[in-house]
């Protein structure tokens, strides 16, 4: 990254606002990209220093449709596609129909890569990040985009995933630049301790963990469970659809008084996946040989969505009681937007970089 | 202390039994039957009485004594009682005990049931993820496959025009030995045709001037028909030109073969711009059969977020070699 010390800044319509010239919004070269399992977020700065964030459900699902219902779809404001004769929503309205259908979404992403099992999966993310980027600002405008680290727990790298990405930002015209989801969260979030922390991102797909001292990431990982994970047990052991668990787990459950049994058994699956995730990092900080020595304790930053359900927080610290944790921690916190964390990590690590 | 009656043993051990048959074979033929409570009462009674016939009788020292005796044995008993209710305490706890920690075995294995529950679903999660990938991985290999027999069969027609190309040259080169040998006997021809010509004009000459016999006339039209002949099979290099064009086109066919079909892209020698090719179809919706959208025209949900000017004023610091405060 560069060392200029302020961003340059690039004319340019907003991409609602194009054709409105009485109304320009000027904007800084450089975008932030969370290419999340669950939902994909795009970041722009504008040349006030106010934060755009757009943000896109990560799937889709088929439906039947002729010209009356796309004339109908475009109308009620929902995003279709039809590929190859095949006809889907994309976005949040798939996930809502998904749960009116009783049916599952189909997702692009699967486990915080690029599914292998859809086929449609490129076309429909092409499509998706053209929506939330439009077009570069400038020629080859830098755009960092999150990529998940290694997995300790699972047999895959993220090469073909971070390539994949790659190609289709190139194609858009921007010069792609990869950064760890963990990393990102540090950047977003422990500007306060000069960078030094543990970013944890907690997303649909996977948890990602980054130390980082002084903004240099000392250990990277990623655990392949997630929100996804909750969602496909809750649903096994209530018999219902991934999707409808989902709908469950974002109304508003609190995990100190879960009001009934569907809400107890988020509560005890979200308990699970915290306490294997604490472990699983106990175990890699111990494993590790390269870890820095942190003078002061330092702050263990939590964001992504699946950390945004109530007493999140409080039940990570219970089970953080519960183990011997080898670095000291001042304490554990909630990012200030969970959900944007990642996207605005990403956008200023692009905005350093000019 | 004195001895406790035991009526019931005593009339046990004091008594015989006798079966019925015994008692018929004897001559009896009606028993009287005393229940045993019936005696045991009956003999509680008497010794009742008899206490209390006594008791009017005995003096204040004897019914003290026997007070003490009484209370002696109430006490003894009180306190076997309560020996042997502590015993059965005691071995209830113990009991209590057991269940307890059989309780806390069963929660044990209760919870690691739970746990490998868990693991196995996981296990099972990942199988399907595995067989979902399986599947597509097969789908992937079966579309190789068939790209690779087309490439087979793309390479095989290769061949088979490389040898109709060669077949060709040599046809070519071989009417260019024949074109050329032909060349050379047209020359020689020719120049027989000159020296006949020669010699012709010189029996012209020779005939109009000494008027020749007719028979000469008839030896000079063999000689033009001869002429003929040759000139005639002169004019042969007339197929090498087609030759040319059959070749030109067969050049053209492979020169577009080269660039232009998939096959021959695929079977090219550069794995770079093989893998060019691939990636640039892969991310190429305009390839895509019919690809309609209004994702345009739909307003994708916007938002403001706290801004990052702090924290990218940090990090330029950083990056510059000052720490926070210096």
């Amino acid at each position: 990254m560069g060392n200029s010390t302020e961003g340059s800044s690039v004319g340019m319509d907003s991409p609602s606002t194009q054709g409105a010239t009485s109304t320009a919004v000027k904007y800084e070269s450089g975008r932030g990209l969370d290419v999340g399992t669950a939902n994909l977020a795009s970041a722009i700065q504008d040349g006030e220093g106010n934060v755009t964030i757009k943000i896109q459900r990560n799937a889709f699902i088929d439906i039947d449709g002729d010209q009356y219902t796309k004339n109908m779809l475009t109308k009620l404001n929902v995003q279709y596609v039809a590929i190859n004769g095949k006809m889907v929503v994309v976005g949040d309205p798939a996930f809502e129909l998904a749960n009116i259908l009783n049916r599952e979404t189909r997702r692009p992403m699967k486990g915080g890569v690029i599914s292998p099992s859809e086929n449609d999966a490129m076309p429909i993310e092409k499509i998706l990040l053209e929506n939330l980027l439009s077009s570069p600002h400038s020629p080859n405008e830098k755009c960092y985009f999150s990529v998940p680290a290694d997995p300790i727990d699972a047999d895959f790298n993220v090469v073909y995933h971070k390539g994949v990405f790659s190609g289709i930002l190139k194609k858009m015209g921007f010069e792609p630049k990869p950064l760890l989801e963990g990393h990102a969260v540090v950047f977003s979030e422990l500007a306060e301790d000069d960078f030094t922390g543990i970013g944890i991102s907690c997303g649909g797909g996977m948890f990602n963990i980054c130390v980082s001292y002084k903004s240099i990431p000392a250990l990277a990982f990623s655990t392949a469970r997630g929100g996804d994970w909750i969602d496909r047990n809750v649903a096994t052991v209530l018999g219902i659809k991934a999707s409808r668990a989902t709908a469950i787990k974002e109304r508003g459950v609190n995990l100190l008084n879960p009001r009934n049994r569907e809400e107890e058994a988020v509560e005890i699956y979200y308990r699970n996946l915290i306490s294997y995730t604490l472990e699983a990092i106990k175990a890699r900080f111990e494993a590790s040989t390269g870890m820095p020595h942190f003078p002061e304790p330092i702050e263990i930053v939590c964001s992504g969505g699946t950390s945004m359900i109530g007493g999140f927080i409080e039940v990570f610290q219970d089970e953080f009681q519960a183990i011997k944790f080898p670095i000291p921690v001042k304490s554990i916190r909630r990012a200030e937007d969970p959900l944007f964390s990642v996207a605005k990590g990403c956008l200023v690590a692009a905005l350093s970089d000019v | 202390m004195p001895e406790t009656l035991d009526i019931q043993k005593v009339i046990s051990t004091s008594t015989s039994n006798v079966s019925i048959d015994d008692l018929t074979r004897k001559g009896f033929k009606q028993v009287k039957v005393l229940n045993q409570a019936l005696i045991t009462k009956l003999i509680g009674e008497a010794v009742d009485r008899v206490l209390l016939d006594r008791s009017k009788a005995i003096t204040r020292d004897e019914r003290d004594k026997v007070i003490k005796e009484a209370r002696t044995q109430f006490e003894d008993l009180a306190k076997q009682r309560l020996e042997k209710e502590r015993s059965r305490i005691d071995e209830l706890a113990a009991a209590n005990g057991a269940l307890k920690a059989e309780l806390e075995t069963l929660r044990k294995r209760l919870a690691a049931t739970v746990e490998v529950q868990a693991a196995r679903d996981q296990a099972l999660a990942r199988t399907a993820a595995l067989e979902t990938e399986l599947s597509g991985r097969k789908a992937e290999l079966d579309r190789l496959a068939a790209e690779a027999h087309r490439a087979r069969e793309a390479e095989k027609a290769l061949e088979a025009l490389r040898a109709r190309l060669e077949a060709v040259e040599a046809a070519a080169s071989h009417r260019e030995a024949e074109a050329s040998r032909l060349r050379s006997e047209l020359g020689e021809s020719q120049r027989h045709a000159g020296l006949l010509e020669g010699q012709l004009a010189a029996r012209t000459e020779e005939l109009e001037k000494g008027r020749a016999a007719p028979a000469s006339e008839a030896v000079m039209e063999k000689l033009l028909e001869k002429i003929g002949d040759k000139l005639g099979k002169a004019a042969q290099p007339a197929d090498v030109s087609k030759i040319m064009l059959s070749l030109d086109g067969l050049s053209r066919r492979l020169a577009s073969l080269g660039s232009g079909g998939a096959g021959g892209a695929g079977a090219g020698p550069d794995g770079e711009l093989t893998a060019e090719f691939a990636l640039g179809a892969l991310f190429d919706t305009e390839k895509v059969e019919a690809v309609e959208s209004n994702v345009s025209k739909v307003k994708v949900k916007e938002t403001q977020a706290t801004g990052v000017k702090g924290a990218l004023a940090r990090l330029k610091k950083l990056q510059q070699g000052g720490a926070d405060g210096e």
